[in-house]
């Protein structure tokens, strides 16, 4: 029996408009990730990461391809299978360039909302919450709310937020975009100290290349088109940053 | 007396009606308009107050759509949401009548199916003045959490 991978995606294409105004924002991207892998993703603006993202996060469907989740077939194509929103809190957790926590809640309140919404008791969903933001050292703050939390702190709320579900992966874009240096390669750190300890598929969209050392593998796109980077090109980004 | 040619013989339901047929039935009347278009605007300004509202929390409301929530739990908060204010409106509503009937040249008479009655039509508002906001978050994409 085959390894069960926590992303399987295989050919996704992606096609806006028709006709003249036909735009390919992916062609034929496949991507494996292995439980426990941290996966970086880098290209140009407009290169279509975001859009891969958005395909394997199930909120847009690609026009082509099929992904597979923790060994669960959700996509082919355009058709799905099952509940995706369903799917996607079980299943994924996303953490974004801005700290994407909700306003008027505070920051257990925010980690709790996940475990609630997959049907956990609210005293087990807040025990959980409390936990992750500890883990994460932010638990001091833990009765803040967002806007009396520094950046740092918000996007290690909403790496706690993105662990609530236990996810078979996770998906960044771009989380450290808004942080100093050494702010943001912590973050990349806790991604892969997340992905090893809890056995989480992470794919983390990034143009900092000064962290890349923390990837296992490293993806590059260009085009629509995904392939992975080669060795020698990311040792050298990595000696010489913000060449590529 | 009632072959009299001059006067009118009335049973005492007949005088009530009679009064109440005339300027008190004209007056009961404008009343009850008063009290319609009453209803209707503040089911339109409770929908207006709400859609505002709604409008306000797009962004963490398509983060809900985008990390999983269920249309039921969206529709739940905002449902919530206008109740919570229609039960607040009835308890000022309710508070201030007490205060202030007492200082009316009229005695105001609210009895406890009045009150069942309004409690009734508060609730009818607050779940229809919702529907306009429900509509609005159930057509926020989740991608639009994202950038």
């Amino acid at each position: 029996m085959g390894e069960i991978l926590a992303l399987d995606a295989s050919g996704l294409t992606k096609v806006y408009g028709s006709g003249h105004t036909e735009v390919v924002a992916l062609r034929d991207a496949s991507m494996r990730v292995r439980r426990g892998e941290v996966v970086a993703l880098l290209g140009p603006s407009g290169a279509g990461k975001s859009t891969f993202l958005l395909c394997v996060g199930l909120i847009n469907p690609p026009t082509r391809g099929g992904i597979a989740i923790g060994g669960r077939r959700v996509q082919d194509g355009a058709r799905s299978f099952g509940d995706l929103r369903r799917f996607r809190r079980e299943n994924i957790g996303f953490v974004f360039q801005k700290s994407n926590l909700i306003p008027f809640l505070s920051a257990i309140e925010n980690v709790q909302v996940v475990g609630e919404l997959i049907g956990r008791p609210p005293s087990l969903a807040r025990r959980r919450a409390m936990e992750l933001l500890e883990a994460l050292g932010v638990g001091p703050r833990a009765f803040n709310m967002p806007t009396q939390l520094s950046g740092g702190e918000q996007q290690r709320v909403t790496v706690a937020r993105a662990l609530a579900n236990r996810p078979s992966l996770i998906l960044a874009d771009e989380p450290t975009a808004a942080l100093d240096s050494k702010r943001g390669r912590q973050v990349m750190e806790l991604f892969r100290d997340v992905a090893h300890e809890h056995g989480t598929g992470v794919i983390v969209v990034t143009h900092d290349h000064r962290a890349l050392d923390v990837f296992d593998t490293v993806y590059e796109m260009e085009d629509g088109m995904l392939k992975p980077a080669a060795h020698e090109q990311v040792a050298e980004t990595v000696r010489q940053p913000g060449t590529a | 007396m009632s072959g009299w040619s001059d006067v009118t013989v009335y049973t005492g339901a007949q005088q009530e009606d009679l009064l109440l047929r005339g300027s008190v039935d004209r007056a009961r009347r404008q009343i009850q308009l008063f009290r319609v278009l009453l209803t209707l605007i503040s089911a339109v300004i409770m929908a207006l107050i709400i859609y505002t509202l709604t409008l306000d929390k797009l962004h963490p409301l398509a983060l809900l759509k985008l990390i999983g929530a269920p249309n039921r739990t969206i529709i739940g908060l905002i449902l919530q949401q206008a109740l919570i204010m229609g039960g607040l409106a009835f308890g000022v509503g309710y508070g201030v009548g007490l205060k202030l009937f007492p200082m009316f040249p009229r005695r105001v008479l609210v009895t406890n199916d009045d009150l069942l009655r309004v409690a009734g039509i508060v609730l009818l508002i607050s779940v229809f003045s919702s529907l306009l906001g429900i509509w609005k978050a159930m057509r926020v994409a989740p991608s639009e959490a994202i950038g």
